[in-house]
């Protein structure tokens, strides 16, 4: 064996060290946290903007008595204004426990957060947004539908102005590595345009290899467009790599940039993972672009995920989904009509009713979930699936840190005999959300819910299946993703998907440890600590 | 435009002792071995560089497997460091005693001036004494208990090894014959 390293060539090897590593084996593709370096730094940098606010009231309280009385009377008012807000009830108690704890100045942070002042411009231009692009989705009638899918139907229509579709055809990928190799196949194939937006693009081997496909398909003439949120691709999509996508002719751009000020709409982050070609096949699921989601780079374990690919109409929602976003980070409203493909061949206008929505075969119904909608649209859509269940109820979710109806429907479900299961990873990626997410899954144990950890695995997987829908898609069980984050996903019931995910969830169940079967035990410190966590977890 | 996938690479760098069974598993997880190089920085570090065909049978399977078996020899390699380190630390906490009450007890005969001061002085530095002897049986104990505990939790992860090499080795046999 030789030497490859020249610098170290000449040193002779029986007077080289031992390795001070305890590992026998370490993939030289491991990386930990230092991408995140950025993010931190401009947190810190809007705490510290923060504090210095916070230090100013401080000294004109110090000189002006009656300005104490005032800010007494501003936190009163700010506590009943929050109490009469429609924020869920556990960011309620969050706030009137933060205004109350920073005290004098409290009033003044919570309107420094209030996205209905901060977000204002940002929601005003999602209104117009919406409401220019409102006429472009005509799907089929809800009224057709099976009635659990009916009620779906009709809340998403109301809500989001999401359509269902039949007319399609549809692929369950049970890992990411499936889900992108058939990805960079069509992509390889596509004519007109391919949209990507994903929470994370990072450079690595699954960057190169689409990237090529992209660059070679931009090159003969394909509209390519990708966009990723740049706290998501934070330190992983490096300005060398965005320059040569530039270059390639795809057009990039980044979903909220990063800022180093305190602003309450860098909480807001684009969370989708859609993939579209030429307004005819769709992907979505919990994917993101980098190695880890393929399992090129080793992070916390091995890297559980899925993903969903739709061909037919309803690719039609995932395409507006990402017009919509497109005119949203452009800030460039542009017709829409020339991507919207149209059942039977018809390209472009309008997408096909009538004979299509008879045809055999399941309903499909791609949804978005974000602030440009009043309601949380992913929770509810959760709610509305885990209240129809009636035999099965089988969740895979990352984090678990729901709000009270969704733990509340849950345990209702268990206790009523539906065998109810949650899986969740057995390796965390963030250590406090894992304690809060295991301590709100444990919890729900003494109702008879089953809470399975997969061994050695980090499940990024985002679905739910019960005996009469799956719902795939970017939306975690957390209130990030019910209230704070753009989400995207497919509701369904279609026989071939809920079959691919049902043998997914029965291929996984076997891999993982019933925490059911075995005592937690929780020490004091364990337990404080989740107490203290537990109120930050709307944050989370 | 037809899509072709090249290779996947993999690299990784082994401790010496433990490169025999990695070049077999990652063998039966369907990586053929492209180069192999010693560190040049520490001694008992070899390199592999391992390549594989993208698209291979139950690749799903085969990764799951070779993470679980990645996490099994560094929890054996762990392991062995473990047993002797834990020993290490409680006999070094027993001495420590023992040392705090040798120079407590020093300390009391310099300034004594009394017979008493004098003999709990030494009585200090004999019970010292007695805790360094107490630290080397203690460090034994616990070297044999570990050793014991952590050989069992061993024996089975081999065998768990194993059967990993073993699944793997089939699928991958068996993709080979498609």
């Amino acid at each position: 064996m030789s030497i490859e390293n020249k610098r170290l060539k000449l040193r002779r090897d029986r007077w080289l060290p031992k390795s001070p590593r305890d590992l026998v084996i370490r993939l030289k593709t491991e990386r930990r946290g230092i991408g995140r370096l950025k993010t931190v730094a401009i947190l810190l940098v809007a705490l510290l903007q923060l504090a210095l606010l916070i230090l100013l009231h401080t000294l004109v309280v110090a000189a002006f008595r009656g300005y104490l009385i005032f800010s007494v009377v501003m936190d009163v008012l700010t506590c009943l204004y929050v109490l009469a807000s429609d924020k869920n009830s556990r960011s309620k108690a969050v706030w009137i426990m933060l205004i109350l704890v920073l005290f004098p100045v409290g009033f003044l942070v919570f309107f420094l957060s209030d996205e209905r002042v901060f977000f204002r411009s940002s929601r005003r231009r999602y209104a117009e947004i919406m409401q220019s692009s409102s006429g472009m989705l005509t799907g089929c009638s809800c009224a057709d539908m099976p009635e659990t899918t009916a009620r779906a139907c009709t809340y998403i229509e109301n809500v989001t102005g999401y359509v269902p579709y039949k007319n399609t055809s549809a692929q369950y990928f049970p890992s990411g590595a499936s889900a992108f190799d058939d990805m960079l196949v069509r992509c390889a194939a596509a004519e007109k345009f391919i949209f990507m937006e994903y929470f994370i693009v990072a450079g690595g081997a699954l960057f190169d290899r689409l990237f090529a496909v992209l660059k070679e398909r931009a090159a003969a003439g394909v509209d390519v467009r990708v966009i990723y949120d740049d706290m998501g691709s934070s330190g992983k999509l490096s300005g060398r790599l965005r320059r040569e996508v530039r270059a390639a002719g795809i057009r990039l751009y980044a979903f909220n940039k990063l800022v180093p000020m305190y602003k309450i709409a860098m909480n807001y982050r684009d969370h989708r993972k859609i993939t579209v070609i030429d307004g005819r096949i769709a992907y979505t699921g919990g994917i993101n672009v980098s190695d880890e989601y393929v399992n090129e780079r080793r992070l916390y374990g091995y890297w559980k995920d899925n993903a969903v690919r739709v061909e037919g109409d309803a690719a039609q929602g995932f395409t507006l989904m990402f017009l919509r976003q497109w005119e949203f980070v452009t800030k460039k409203p542009f017709d829409y009509s020339p991507f919207m493909y149209a059942g039977g061949g018809k390209f472009p206008g309008p997408v096909s009713s009538g004979d299509e929505c008879g045809a055999d075969g399941g309903t499909f119904l791609p949804y978005a979930s974000g602030l440009e909608f009043a309601a949380p649209v992913a929770r509810d859509v959760y709610a509305g699936a885990i209240s129809q269940a009636a035999e099965r109820l089988w969740i895979m979710t990352p984090y678990f840190v729901p709000d009270d109806t969704i733990t509340n429907l849950l345990a209702s479900k268990a206790l009523s005999g539906v065998d109810v299961r949650i899986v969740l990873p057995g390796v965390p990626d963030k250590a406090y959300v894992y304690l809060v997410s295991l301590d709100n899954a444990d919890k729900l144990k003494e109702s008879g819910v089953k809470v399975f950890t997969m061994s050695d695995a980090f499940v990024h997987t985002k679905s739910v299946l019960t005996e009469k829908c799956a719902i795939i898609g970017s939306a975690n069980f957390d209130l990030r993703s019910f209230f704070q984050q753009y989400e995207n996903a497919l509701y369904t019931d279609d026989a071939g998907v809920m079959r691919g995910l049902e043998r997914d969830f029965m291929q996984t169940f076997p891999e993982c440890v019933q925490r059911n079967l075995r005592p937690v035990q929780k020490g004091p410190l364990r337990s404080l600590l989740t107490a203290v966590l537990q109120i930050f977890s709307p944050l989370m | 435009m037809e899509y072709a996938f090249g290779d996947d690479k993999l690299a990784v760098a082994v401790k010496e002792n433990g490169s025999e069974l990695i070049g077999r598993a990652y063998g039966a997880f369907g990586w053929r071995t492209e180069r192999v190089y010693r560190d040049g920085r520490y001694s008992d570090v070899v390199h592999f560089d391992f390549a594989r065909p993208h698209s291979v049978p139950c690749k799903d399977r085969l990764q799951l497997l070779q993470v679980r078996f990645e996490v099994g020899v560094n929890y054996l390699g762990k392991a062995v460091r473990r047993v002797p380190l834990r020993a290490a630390l409680t006999g070094a906490l027993v001495a420590l005693i023992g040392v705090a009450l040798v120079v407590y007890g020093a300390f009391v005969v310099a300034l004594s001036t009394t017979a008493v001061f004098l003999s709990a002085g030494a009585g200090l530095i004999g019970l010292g004494v007695l805790f360094g002897a107490l630290a080397a049986f203690t460090a034994v104990k616990v070297h044999e208990a570990d050793k014991r505990k952590y050989g069992m939790i061993a024996a089975v992860l081999r065998q768990n090894l194993e059967q990993i090499i073993s699944e793997a080795a089939q699928i991958t046999e068996a993709g080979n014959e498609h």
